[in-house]
């Protein structure tokens, strides 16, 4: 069933990459540039899934996933964190802030839409 | 070893002993910001051409991003082309079209010449046994005539033999010579011409179960091969929809091979997001050497310069590691835009092979023109059995009013015969019994008795005959029923399953066609893609960047001894949390081990695995 998915990502190119590989399955993509555009979006729009990068400006990845969680629609919405970052500091920040998942770029399209589709209980 | 290098390695050397630590670190501070001066400015000056290069990368892999997009959307639009082209030869999506329901139309024909083929030889044979008969009957007119012949005689023997009579009695015997001789007058001319009719009843009958013979072998050889054509038609049919569930797999195999080329070159494209980071960690690790370069006289000279060797080779080895990822992103992105030529070529050369589909087009064409061929000839055949067979009845009912005829007036002469033998014998009784009458009135009733039975095989012959020819005139007509029925039917529904082949047929081509048009438009978007994979300008920046690093990197290096371990250590450790990925992190710690002499450097840099990248919480 077709979903409505937020991609969150300074890179342009990131966000298309992201949006090209999920709507190939089927599902609406929402894109913002930062953590600050996002939380403005997901004041009003109904998301099934949040994807966003960590290092943006304005509003970084981290404090998004604290700011999301602290939204009583999107407490339980999934949030995957895609990143370049590794480092287990990083991810346990990640996991802290309240992020359901943690990528690491680059990653395979097909792998994505698979834990997309995990995480979205399909 | 210049003139910086020397005094500066010797004062190195000086400022391990307590004694000479400050002054000698002043002066190595005085000299290597003397000595890194001019690299250094150089190095600030080129620092822009980092973002520059960044930015460069992202509009080109923006416009690349836009043209796999697009080219993904080309190749799931020709995959789903395809599959309807290979499910439409295979029989699948006909629409309207049911070549079963065409083949049907053939069924009523088909059945009726099948009957037909089964009832006009039995009606040939059946005439023949007919025709075979009339000439037994026929042979019977020399037996009735040679019966009948004395007759003639008897008339002559009744005058000579009442010539002695009263005349009251040869007056009765004279009318009964008369009678005898419009009776023997009348056999001549009639019986003649009834069995002439017979006899042309016999040639009727011979005719015509010689053109039914002809007619059945024929027919049941034109039907053989019509039924033949059609079979091979449907031989063919079911070998193209074997052959199109093979190339169903393969457009299938094909497309999940080019899902995998786009997914390659997803995965390779997001090589610009991290060329991007590590070129921005590059740029805040190289103002950071031109700062310290700057800082070099206010600070500790001897950490100083250490630090700007210990960075600048660092971030050498970093923007070596950013062109080599780059370089590998193009190799990946060239081999996902040739690989999906490749799937294209795939796509039309081995799963779809148009020019064989052309032949699936003709094939289906071919099958539309086999049935309409068929219907065609089935109609033909039916019409010609209609007409043999209204033919034949025509043949047959003169035929069988004749043979009436011909029993009725030998019926009647041997009625004729007997009243006359009768008279006979009356009149030899009432002349008193004279026995030469009595003799000629015996004889004629023998005569009287021979025509009976003459004609009593000749009723039973031609009974047999005109039961024949009831039965044959009897299965004729209801052979003529059905096949009207047949061809009837027919005539309604081939014409709209010709328009149904027809259109389905269109429909191919239509779809195929489309499918030649995507293939031509995608071909045309990855050639195009290729120029868009030109990063020299990119590389270039990088490499003017690098050559101001590399000339720091030396500059520092000539002033700096080998760095002890301690250092080392406390370098990774201080530097690594600038390194945010893993692969620059490996970078880090190579440079620095590459800087101990003697210690193992890593040979290469493992690349992470994809699966591993992923972590749920």
């Amino acid at each position: 069933m077709p979903k409505t998915i937020l991609t969150v990502d300074d890179a342009p190119t990131m966000r298309k990459l992201i949006a090209f590989t999920l709507a190939g399955a089927g599902h609406k993509i929402l894109e913002a540039p930062d953590g600050r555009a996002a939380l403005d979006l997901l004041k009003t729009a109904r998301v099934d899934l949040i994807i966003t990068d960590i290092n943006m400006p304005n509003m970084d990845g981290i404090e998004l996933t604290r700011n999301v969680r602290r939204m009583s629609q999107h407490a339980r919405t999934p949030l995957l964190i895609v990143t370049t970052e590794s480092q287990a500091n990083a991810k346990a920040a990640g996991k802290q802030a309240g992020a359901t998942g943690w990528i690491v770029k680059p990653f395979d399209g097909m792998q994505l839409l698979a834990v997309v589709k995990r995480v979205l209980g399909e | 070893m210049d003139v910086v290098t020397f005094p500066v390695r010797l004062l190195f050397g000086l400022a391990r002993a307590p004694l000479f630590r400050a002054p000698a670190g002043r002066a190595i501070s005085w000299l290597g910001a003397k000595a890194l001066a001019a690299p250094a400015a150089a190095l600030r000056q080129t620092l822009p051409v980092l973002p520059e290069a960044s930015k460069d990368l992202e509009g080109g892999y923006l416009a690349l991003g836009s043209a796999f997009e697009e080219l993904a959307g080309l190749a799931s639009e020709l995959v789903s082309a395809s599959r309807h082209v290979v499910a439409m030869a295979s029989g699948r999506e006909t629409g309207e079209t049911d070549f079963e329901r065409t083949l049907g139309v053939l069924a009523a024909p088909a059945e009726f010449l099948s009957l037909a083929l089964t009832e006009l030889p039995e009606v040939a044979t059946s005439l023949s046994r007919a025709s075979r008969q009339a000439g037994r009957l026929v042979a019977l007119e020399q037996a009735l005539e040679e019966t009948l012949a004395p007759l003639r005689f008897t008339q002559l023997m009744f005058s000579v033999e009442s010539a002695s009579l009263s005349d009251q009695a040869r007056e009765s015997f004279g009318a009964l010579t008369c009678q005898i001789g419009a009776l023997h007058q009348r056999v001549q001319v009639s019986i003649r011409q009834h069995f002439d009719a017979l006899v042309e009843t016999r040639r009727s009958l011979s005719r015509a179960a010689s053109e039914l013979e002809q007619f059945s072998s024929s027919r049941l050889h034109e039907l053989r091969e019509r039924r033949e054509c059609i079979e091979q038609t449907l031989a063919r049919l079911a070998g193209e929809v074997r052959d199109s569930a093979r190339r169903e797999g393969q457009v299938t195999l094909t497309s999940d091979a080019m899902a995998a080329e786009v997914n390659r070159s997803v995965t390779a494209m997001q090589t610009q997001d991290i060329v991007a980071q590590k070129l921005e960690h590059a740029s805040r690790g190289l103002a950071d050497v031109a700062q310290t370069v700057h800082e070099i006289r206010c600070r500790d000279g001897v950490q100083c310069l250490r630090r700007v060797a210990t960075v600048a080779r660092i971030e050498l080895a970093h923007l070596d590691a950013t062109n080599h990822e780059l370089v590998r992103s193009q190799a990946a992105l060239s081999q996902a835009v040739h690989g999906i030529e490749a799937r294209l070529k795939e796509m039309d050369n081995e799963c779809l092979m148009l020019h064989q589909f052309q032949n699936v087009t003709a094939s289906v064409d071919g099958t539309a023109q086999v049935l309409i061929d068929s219907i065609e000839g089935l109609r033909e055949m039916t019409c010609d059995t209609l007409r043999i067979t209204h033919r034949l009845e025509e043949i047959l009912r003169p035929v069988q009013s004749a043979a009436g005829i011909v029993t009725g007036s030998v019926s009647d002469v041997a009625a004729d015969i007997h009243r006359i033998a009768l008279n006979a014998q009356v009149h030899a009784v009432q002349t008193g019994g004279r026995t030469g009458l009595e003799v000629l009135a015996e004889h004629i009733a023998g005569l009287a008795g021979e025509t009976l039975r003459i004609n009593a095989e000749l009723c039973a012959g031609l009974t047999e005959s005109v039961g024949e020819m009831a039965a044959s005139t009897q299965r004729l007509a209801r052979l003529r029923q059905s096949g009207e029925e047949a061809l009837r039917a027919c005539n309604e529904d081939a014409a709209r399953e010709e328009a149904s082949l027809h259109g389905f047929r269109d429909r191919v081509l239509a779809e195929m066609h489309r499918v030649g048009e995507l293939l031509d438009r995608a071909r045309a978007k990855t050639s195009g893609m290729l120029s868009n994979l030109d990063l020299n300008s990119v590389l270039e920046h990088i490499a003017s960047a690098r050559k101001k690093v590399e000339e720091l990197a030396e500059a520092a290096d000539a002033l700096t001894p080998p760095l002890d371990p301690a250092y080392r250590h406390r370098e990774v450790a201080t530097l690594a949390h600038r390194y945010t990925m893993e692969s620059e992190r490996h970078t880090h710690r190579k440079v620095m081990q590459a800087m101990q002499p003697g210690a193992p450097v890593p040979e290469h840099c493992p690349e992470p695995e994809l699966s591993s990248n992923i972590e749920l919480f």
